[in-house]
Parts: C-alpha cells; structure tokens; sequence
C-alpha cells in the first residue's frame, strides 16, 4: 500500500517500457509533468487528462494507441485506418461483431425512456424487476470498494459491469473503465454515467479478452460475478473461455503490485448462516472439488495468482452487506457481535463453536478473493519442477518486476502463507 | 477504501485482515484485525449522507469529550476523524467482549441477565458521577422537568400517527414535583451496544449521550429486549414493570437508584415519550419508514393500554 509503488492519478504511458511505435507519438512526461506539449490526437481522441480514464490498446496492425475516449469524442482509430471502436454519447463501442443471440428483455425500451426522460435511478426503481433493481441502485454492490487498500485516482477496470451498480460508486474515487458486452446494459451505464456527472468512468461496450488492452496497464480489476463470465453460457455466440484462460487473461492486465478481486458463488452455503437478505439465485449444480474455497485456491494457483484474502461475503457475493476476512479473530468477532444472540444464548454459542476458518468457508456464505499476480518463478530443473503458470500474452508481457508485498498488504494472514 | 483508514492500514503494525461488518444503506463499519489479537485493533465507521453524517459528527465529539474517563467507562477512544462534506469516517479503539446474553422471559429473568444488570446499574452510577451535564443556553443545571417541558414544547413535531397526547399529558402532571436534577444518560443503552469481557463491561455507540432522567438507560435496556414468543410488548411490559411477581421485584432491586413514586412515574413517563419520539424518527438517529411503522404497531397497543389504567407508576406493588 506503499503510495510511491502504486499507480500515480495519471500513470506513465508505458510500464514496460517505451513502445517502439505508436500511434499517437505522446512522450512519458507528457502525462506525468506536463513539461513537454501533448501532440495532437490524430484518433480523433480528447489528449490525456488527470480526470478522464485512458486506455492503451494494441491495433491490430501492432501499432500501440494510447486512446482517451471521451463525452464528444469520435471514433477511436489507429494510423494504419482501422477504427476500433465507435465513440457515441459517452459509450465507446468495441463490439460491432460481438452478436448476442438473446433477445433484450421487454421491459428496456421502457428503461431506456423512462432514463432519458428523467433520471437513471428513477427508471431504475420503476421499470427494473427487483433481482437488478438491487444491482443497479443498491450501495451495497460496491461493498468491495471498502476494503481495496487502492489510491484514489487508481485505475480501475470493471468486468462484466452490468447496469454500472460497482463502476459507478467506485467511480467516485478512482478512474475507473467498465466493460459491458451487451448493448443494452452499456449503453444504460453510459447514461448513468452522463447523467451522474461521472467524468472518471469511461464505459466500453466490449468483449474485454478481445480488445487488445496492452498488459500490465490496470492497479485493480474487478469481477463482480465471476461464475457467469467463464463458464456459463449466456447467449453469446462464441464459446467461453476456461476459467484458467479467463484468469490468465486477467492476470496479464495487471499493473505490478495490482489486485485481482473476485467475487463468486459458494452453492454449499447453508440458507441460514447466510442471513435473511440472501436471495436464492438458481445455479446448475457444481462440483464441490472444482467450487469450494480449496478449489478456487487450487486453481488460483495454477493461474500464477496469489491469494492474499478471501473474505465471506453475506448474505450472498452480488450485494454483500457484510465482508468477513477468513480469519479466526475475524470469523470470532463477527459471530460475538450478532445484536440477536443476546436473547438465543443456545443459538449464540453454536454460532460461535461454528465459526472457524475451516468450517465457515465451506458452509457460510459466497466467496470475494483478493489476489495479486505472483512473480514467475525460475524454473530450476526439468524435473520435479512445476511449469511456469501460462500467458495468453506472452510476448506483450512487461519485464517482471518484483511484487511489492508492502502495496497491498495483507501479508501475514492463513491465506497468504497458504 | 476511504484516505482516512487507509492511512490507518498501513500503519496498524502486523495487520492481518480488514472485515466490512454491519452495514447500513448508507453507514459501514470496517473493523481492522491484527496478528495475536482477538478483538480488533481499531473500527472505523463510515456514513455517506447527511444524517449519518451528524450522527458520527455527534459521536466523535461525545468520544472527546470522554477521552479522559473512556478506561473507567469502558468507552472507546476516538482515534481520527474527517469529514469531507461527502463523505465522514470515524476510527475508534477496537474493545474487547460479546455481546452478553439477555433472557428476559414472561416471569423470571435469567441468571446472566441479573448478573448484567448488576454490571449495568454500577455502570449507569459510573457515569452519572464522572461526566456531568452540560448545561448549555442555560445558566440552571438541568432537570428533568426542564426536559419534560422541551419535548411538550414540541408536541406539534409529533405526526399524528403516533397518539401520544394523553402520554404528554400524564408526563406535564408530574412536572408539578419537586425539580428532579437530570444527569448524563447513554441514551442508547440496550444489550446490543454492550460488550462484556468478563467483569468489565463496555460500551458502544454514544452519539445518544445527553442529559436525562436517572433511570433513562435502565428503562431502555429493560424495555428493549424484544417480547419471548407468545407474548406482546404490552403483556411483557405489564409483566416486568406493573403487575407485582418476582419479576418486577428483581427489576426493582436492580435498578440503579430509589425514587419516590411520582418522581418515578415522571421518569418513566418521559422516558417512553422521548422513546416513541425516537421510534417516530424525530431524533438524531434516522428511521426508515418500515421501521418506524413496525415499531409503530408494537407501541399503540402499549400507549391503549397505559392510557386505560391511567398510566400508573412502575413498580407500584
């Protein structure tokens, strides 16, 4: 949590060092002092500002852009001709070959309206059906905000970032770019954002894995539903990639000393450790090797990432109210301190014989993890020695630099020695 | 994650995790954990709108102006504070203790629960002779029937759904006493804001803390405990407070100082009103309208009851 060892309000354009060739031939002091005149964009793009998120993406001719899309802005292109995204009303569109083969639901002309015509949460609470009214309006969607030890003005990147319930509160305090591959769900955060004055969100409509971001750009990534991007089908026409490959893939965005937060569904929980908030959301039935907390950490693993918490989240892991450390002091805290006890002592003390970090993590509530990219390890022989976890962007990769176990600090916890 | 307790992360020596407990719509509560400790090292409450805001406003100046007495109260200290017209954060010491357990059935009171109010009562005395009350725009200390005075004043606040005339009008009957002196009361005394570590006992959330009765938070945390299944708050009520039994008779040695019977009906009298103000949201902590309606339903029955027995004095047997 070391400031100097986090990403300034505006980062240098190039971690890994300068980029042979780009587009838009902007120097590293450029952003950082102001010393040297920003060139004009020939993308079209608003230059840098301290305020406004940035993106650097790769075109696919290899050249490097550093993009800035913003309220007015045109179409984002590259030198070589090829326009990667449509800039319209504060949504950047990525994704005119994404097609989603399921239909938008009914009721979103109506939302749409009803947001234009007077405000994003007023159409909210009267067109959305409950479950997503929730994800848009409730505060506690972004409960994940208050425990990431992040800067202000750190860059954020929101997956799968819905009706913008997370993007936009953490929009507030960092810069943050949210990624919605569905039109309809973007194109109502970008009012939401419009709407809201939300100049430190920058909305993308996206398939995030094929927008050519540049690696190792973001301090922080958020995957607020983790289980519905790699494995469940939702429509979309092109298969879904393995949860290794997701990870991976996110992974390879992260800034050095950059935190991964996940948050996902633990279908073992018991109803009523959860609380009475939890609102039962059908799930296919998971394996509990592959679904557990041990399962998650295995693959975690395997992915090249480090876990440096994982928290309970209650009643559920969409819009938690509470965010408990897997933690024995922790998980004993939380259990002593239930207002209700006082008058259950029987229930009171089964609650509180219940709660150990072995027992909580399999019965008690959905999963957030924290984790953090752990640096390639050398590989000292053929045998016996584990492969070096694999990348999707191998060559793109920045020169490994040693984690800073000061920066995000969680260090001395079960889950990091684990 | 708010600057303030950021700042306190990274400084909190041997830090092991940071839990979000108990959250409100627009109040959290972070509770930072480190190696070896049981309880936590410091708690930071955060509130994102304006009565919130006050709310903790109000409890970090309480908090210093207790810092001096808050070992022998068992109160926590106020670490840091900052508000930025946005948002407020608070840190406080972590304390140590649970929650004690409190079994109030339909005619006896459990072991635990004399045991608490035996903690409880010392307690109240405690603080009663450590901090005194502030008498502001006012040279005279304060008395109760100056409080009574000041909450008839603003009946017309009182929205109808709440008929607490005839309440009002018992309550100004018994001003006609001799002027009982008000003393510092929690004002938000109930067994969720105590935590016991074995014979200390310590308290939580004082944004309430002002002048009142000297039996104001022995009536709440009596009268706070929800009715055990079968029974209605009136017919607990009646059980603990009216209607003579072992019950009452417990409550009645338990309690914190003797008061003559008219003084002791104007206590509890303007104890109750002050409280269904409170339910009804009129006071300093905010009420959603579902709780104000739940309470509401539970509290008219018990204002029918009174009203028809002429509001007699607790403890009349």
């Amino acid at each position: 949590m070391a400031p100097a060892s986090i990403a300034p309000a505006v980062s240098p354009p190039h971690r890994g060092g300068p980029a042979p060739d780009t587009a838009t031939a902007r120097g590293d002091a450029s952003l950082g002092t102001g010393s040297v005149a920003l060139a004009a964009a020939p993308n079209g793009c608003h230059p840098p500002s301290a305020e406004q998120p940035w993106l650097e993406l790769r075109c696919a001719c290899g050249r490097t852009l550093h993009a800035q899309p913003g309220r007015d802005a045109g179409d984002i292109s590259c030198e070589c001709g090829n326009v990667l995204a449509a800039c319209r009303h504060g949504l950047a569109d990525f994704a005119p070959a994404i097609a989603i083969s399921r239909p938008a639901p009914l009721w979103w002309p109506r939302l749409m309206a009803e947001a234009r015509r007077t405000h994003w949460r007023q159409a909210a609470e009267g067109c959305l059906p409950p479950p997503l009214r929730d994800d848009a309006c409730q505060p506690n969607r972004a409960a994940c905000g208050d425990v990431l030890p992040l800067p202000p003005g750190a860059r954020v990147l929101v997956l799968a970032a819905g009706l913008g319930g997370i993007a936009a509160p953490l929009a507030r305090q960092f810069s943050v770019v949210a990624v919605e591959a569905a039109p309809e769900p973007a194109a109502f955060l970008a009012l939401r954002a419009r709407q809201d004055g939300l100049d430190r969100l920058l909305v993308l409509r996206a398939d995030w894995r094929s927008l050519g971001l540049l690696p190792g750009q973001f301090d922080a990534i958020i995957a607020p539903s983790w289980e519905m991007a790699p494995a469940a089908p939702n429509g979309a026409d092109r298969p879904r990639p393995t949860p290794l490959a997701w990870l991976c893939a996110a992974r390879d965005l992260l800034a050095p000393a950059g935190i991964l937060y996940l948050a996902a569904p633990n279908p073992w929980a018991l109803r009523r450790w959860r609380g009475p908030n939890h609102v039962r959301v059908s799930e296919p039935p998971r394996s509990i090797r592959a679904h557990s907390y041990f399962g998650y950490r295995r693959l975690f693993r395997r992915a090249g990432l480090r876990l440096q918490s994982a928290y309970l989240c209650l009643p559920d892991h969409r819009c938690p109210l509470e965010m408990v450390p897997r933690h024995p002091a922790a998980l004993a805290f939380r259990a002593r301190h239930q207002p209700w006890q006082a008058h259950h002592p029987w229930r009171a003390w089964l609650h509180r014989i219940c709660a150990r970090p072995w027992l909580w993590p399999a019965l008690g509530g959905d999963f957030a993890f924290l984790l953090a990219a752990t640096p390639p390890r050398p590989i000292r022989g053929a045998a016996g020695s584990a492969p070096p976890p694999p990348s999707v962007a191998a060559s793109s990769h920045p020169p490994p630099i040693p984690l800073g176990r000061a920066a995000f600090p969680a260090p001395n916890g079960p889950d990091s020695a684990a | 994650m708010h600057e303030l307790v950021r700042e306190f992360w990274t400084r909190t020596p041997r830090r092991e995790a940071l839990a979000r407990l108990r959250s409100a719509p627009h109040t959290t509560l972070l509770a930072c954990f480190a190696a070896g400790q049981r309880h936590p090292a410091w708690v930071a409450k955060l509130a994102c709108d304006e009565p919130r805001r006050a709310v903790l406003r109000r409890e970090h100046a309480v908090l210093c102006r207790l810092h001096s007495h808050a070992l022998e109260l068992g109160a926590p200290r106020a670490l840091a504070w900052a508000d930025s017209g946005r948002e407020a954060c608070l840190i406080l010491s972590g304390l140590p203790g649970a929650i004690p357990p409190w079994q109030c059935g339909p005619g006896r009171l459990g072991s635990a629960a004399v045991r608490l109010l035996h903690h409880a009562s010392h307690w109240i005395q405690r603080l009663q002779a450590l901090v005194p009350v502030v008498a502001d725009r006012r040279q005279a200390p304060p008395t109760v029937q100056h409080l009574a005075a000041e909450l008839i004043a603003e009946r017309r606040r009182i929205p109808d759904q709440w008929p607490i005339a005839a309440l009002l009008a018992a309550v100004q009957a018994e001003c006609r006493q001799p002027p009982l002196p008000a003393v510092s009361c929690h004002g938000d005394f109930w067994v969720g804001n105590l935590l016991r570590a074995g014979r200390r006992l310590h308290v939580v959330d004082w944004n309430g803390l002002g002048p009142g009765s000297p039996l104001d938070d022995y009536w709440l945390l009596v009268t706070k405990s929800p009715p055990p299944r079968g029974l209605s708050r009136w017919q607990l009520l009646e059980r603990q407070l009216f209607r003579p039994g072992p019950l009452a008779h417990r409550l009645r040695r338990a309690a914190p100082c003797a008061l003559p019977p008219p003084a002791l009906r104007l206590s509890f009298y303007l104890f109750l009103a002050r409280r269904l103000r409170w339910e009804a949201g009129l006071a300093l902590q905010p009420r959603t309208a579902w709780h104000q309606e739940t309470s509401r339903r539970e509290w008219l029955p018990v204002l029918q009851a009174l009203e028809e027995r002429a509001f007699p004095p607790p403890f009349r047997a």
